[in-house]
């Protein structure tokens, strides 16, 4: 533990720099636990993997495990997955269908809500003992976003579209861009890096540079017949960065025609170009024509356009993060085309992704650097396109900037600092109880 | 899991074969003779891995994702060309500087299916990265075989590969199994 440290100089935005004690060190990380993950909305799956009462999955906010279940009235809840009792994980499925969930130690008995419904040798625990009270924790903030789950601990968040914020724009450009929306292909990737959480988070809000170099074995082994460096290039075409208050952000190549990513199967390329007119009548010009590019959400949600992998980075500790990862599809595609962007995804991202396979390696390499004493004593440089002028996009809210910058990455690290700087109020009683639970399906 | 389970005796000279073809097999591989490794296979083979996840009881047999759903490969004889010319890049940043990796396979039973090999083995798969890093695959290999008359003496018309890990405890699946 490094009781010296100064949150206050780990970022400055000013001059571009990071320390980067923010991803090594074990007291930001600890603080992080309680300032930034225990009162963010955290994205926690999609409705698509429960369309049936009792569905359920496990999944983490952050390092606390949770279940999410389909309730017997269409609604979703969930509930942190710890027995009240002597603290052991009610849970040990990823998935499934269930009437009740039964703790394996001494068999307290939940609800699909995480309600204490029955206990064995109640009797003994005399006649004041108040059952209700030693439900699971709930998880009283949770709200769908056109299917996609999102959860957060702090009772008096924001809404989630108002933390949302500016990024919705684009989101909807991922989630809504046909009509009857998007859901996930059965089956998630998870696996372990062993590197700080922000690492992948700050690369997939800023970072379209690092594309060229980092992936250019896979984009050279992808590369088309028609090869032609103005519509296939990582590093010679143009584009934009967006960034908005809440620490979102996400950059794209410009376009005035779906251009889609060259390691996507043709099927996946042909629905993208085919579908361009409805989606151009849907979202308008700009972001119709984005079906590639990089986005995070505040804090540890990301996404890539096109190739529509869609992921978390569970921290870990300081030093290692769990990736799940989803495949996302236009619901009203055909099961070939859904074939294809599954393919895609999985030969592009997720644990043997062509593309995955190198960030995974940078991240590592860096994690294990950072354990020197010069290393982490020197400032790291987030200094491209420092100072230059906004841009700005007709009608679209947030901020804009050039593509290759690290204009998102110092705002993602602005807001990262401004919620560590703050301290977290005090935990909620365990007396308050409620029910966590969101709209029906498609709410 | 459709395999035959059947006992799974063939004779012993069907089975020398094949075990040394498996041999051959995971030598090519652990040389990094890709493009030989590659020639093993037939021109429509299929290559998966599928993800695992843990059920509750009555839903065990859906252990292993279907056919369809996200898997960890899932390739073509052709996209895994592709893997190999990335590697042949000598810019592939997770095989740069290249795995050192060891393909052990044991317990090989082989069953007679519609006039193929339906082969099990398990599996070790050793790979050794940069200074110090290293990660272990276990699992098991399911594999159509077929009699192809060349110097292997077989095709590989179809692998099946199945870890022993749900959430897998490695940053990447840069090697071939």
């Amino acid at each position: 533990m490094n009781a010296a440290i100064d949150l206050k100089k780990l970022v400055d935005t000013q001059r571009g720099t990071l320390s980067p004690l923010i991803y090594s060190d074990p007291t930001v990380y600890q603080i992080e636990r309680d300032r930034i993950f225990s009162r963010s909305w955290l994205f926690i799956g999609h409705e698509s993997q429960i369309p049936k009462a009792g569905d359920f999955f496990t999944s983490y906010m952050g390092e606390d495990p949770i279940v999410v279940v389909r309730q017997k009235d269409g609604t979703v809840a969930a509930f942190l997955n710890q027995c009240r009792h002597r603290g052991m994980r009610i849970c040990r499925s990823d998935l499934g269908n269930a009437r009740a969930f039964t703790c394996s130690y001494h068999g307290w008995s939940y609800d699909l809500a995480g309600g204490l419904k029955a206990i064995p040798h109640e009797q003994q625990y005399g006649a004041d003992f108040d059952r209700d009270a030693w439900g699971a924790k709930k998880i009283e903030r949770l709200e769908s976003y056109k299917g996609m789950l999102f959860a957060n601990w702090d009772l008096d968040a924001p809404a989630l579209v108002e933390h949302l914020g500016a990024a919705t724009y684009y989101l909807d450009g991922l989630v809504d861009r046909l009509e009857g929306g998007t859901e996930v292909i059965a089956g998630v990737h998870k696996w372990i890096i062993d590197c700080n959480w922000k690492m992948p988070a700050d690369q997939f809000v800023s970072d379209m540079y690092h594309a060229a170099s980092s992936h250019i074995s896979a984009i050279e082994a992808c590369r088309p017949d028609d090869y032609d460096p103005a519509v296939h290039s990582m590093d010679q075409r143009d584009g934009m960065q967006f960034w908005t208050d809440e620490g979102h952000g996400g950059g794209y190549f410009h376009s005035d025609a779906p251009n889609p990513a060259v390691w996507l199967d043709p099927l996946a390329k042909a629905w993208l170009k085919d579908t361009f007119e409805e989606a151009r009548a849907r979202l308008g010009d700009h972001r119709a024509a984005r079906v590639s590019g990089h986005n995070t959400l505040f804090p540890n949600f990301s996404w890539l356009n096109g190739t529509n992998t869609i992921r978390v980075w569970h921290p870990r500790g300081p030093n290692q993060i769990e990736v799940w990862a989803w495949v996302l599809v236009d619901s009203k595609a055909p099961d070939e085309v859904k074939n294809a962007f599954r393919r895609s995804a999985v030969r592009a991202f997720g644990p043997s992704g062509m593309l995955e396979q190198d960030d995974g390696e940078n991240w590592v390499e860096i994690q294990k650097v950072m354990r020197g004493s010069m290393a982490q004593s020197s400032d790291l440089c987030y200094q491209m396109a420092l100072g230059a002028p906004e841009q700005s996009v007709e009608g679209v809210g947030g901020h804009h900037g050039p593509l290759f910058s690290d204009m998102a990455a110092r705002n993602f690290y602005r807001r990262w600092a401004e919620l560590m700087n703050t301290p977290a109020p005090a935990r909620q009683s365990d007396a308050v109880q409620g029910q966590g639970s969101c709209g029906g399906k498609n709410d | 899991m459709t395999e035959p389970t059947t006992p799974p005796y063939v004779a012993e000279g069907v089975q020398i074969r094949i075990q040394q073809f498996l041999a051959y097999e995971a030598e090519l591989l652990d040389d990094r003779k890709f493009r030989e490794w590659l020639a093993l296979f037939s021109d429509d083979t299929q290559y998966w891995m599928p993800i695992r996840s843990s059920r509750p009881p009555r839903e065990r047999h859906l252990e292993l994702g279907a056919p369809g759903t996200l898997a960890s490969f899932d390739e073509t004889k052709a996209d895994l060309e592709q893997r190999i010319r990335k590697i042949e890049t000598g810019k592939a940043w997770a095989e740069e500087p290249p795995s050192r990796t060891r393909h052990s396979l044991s317990n090989v039973r082989v069953r007679m299916q519609d006039g193929l090999y339906a082969v099990r083995s398990n599996m070790i798969v050793f790979q050794s990265r940069a200074e110090r890093d290293e990660h272990w695959f276990v699992g098991e290999r399911f594999d159509l075989l077929e009699e192809d008359g060349g110097p292997a003496g077989f095709r590989i018309k179809s692998r099946k590969i199945v870890l022993d890990q749900t959430t897998l405890l490695a940053p990447s699946l840069s090697i071939f199994f």
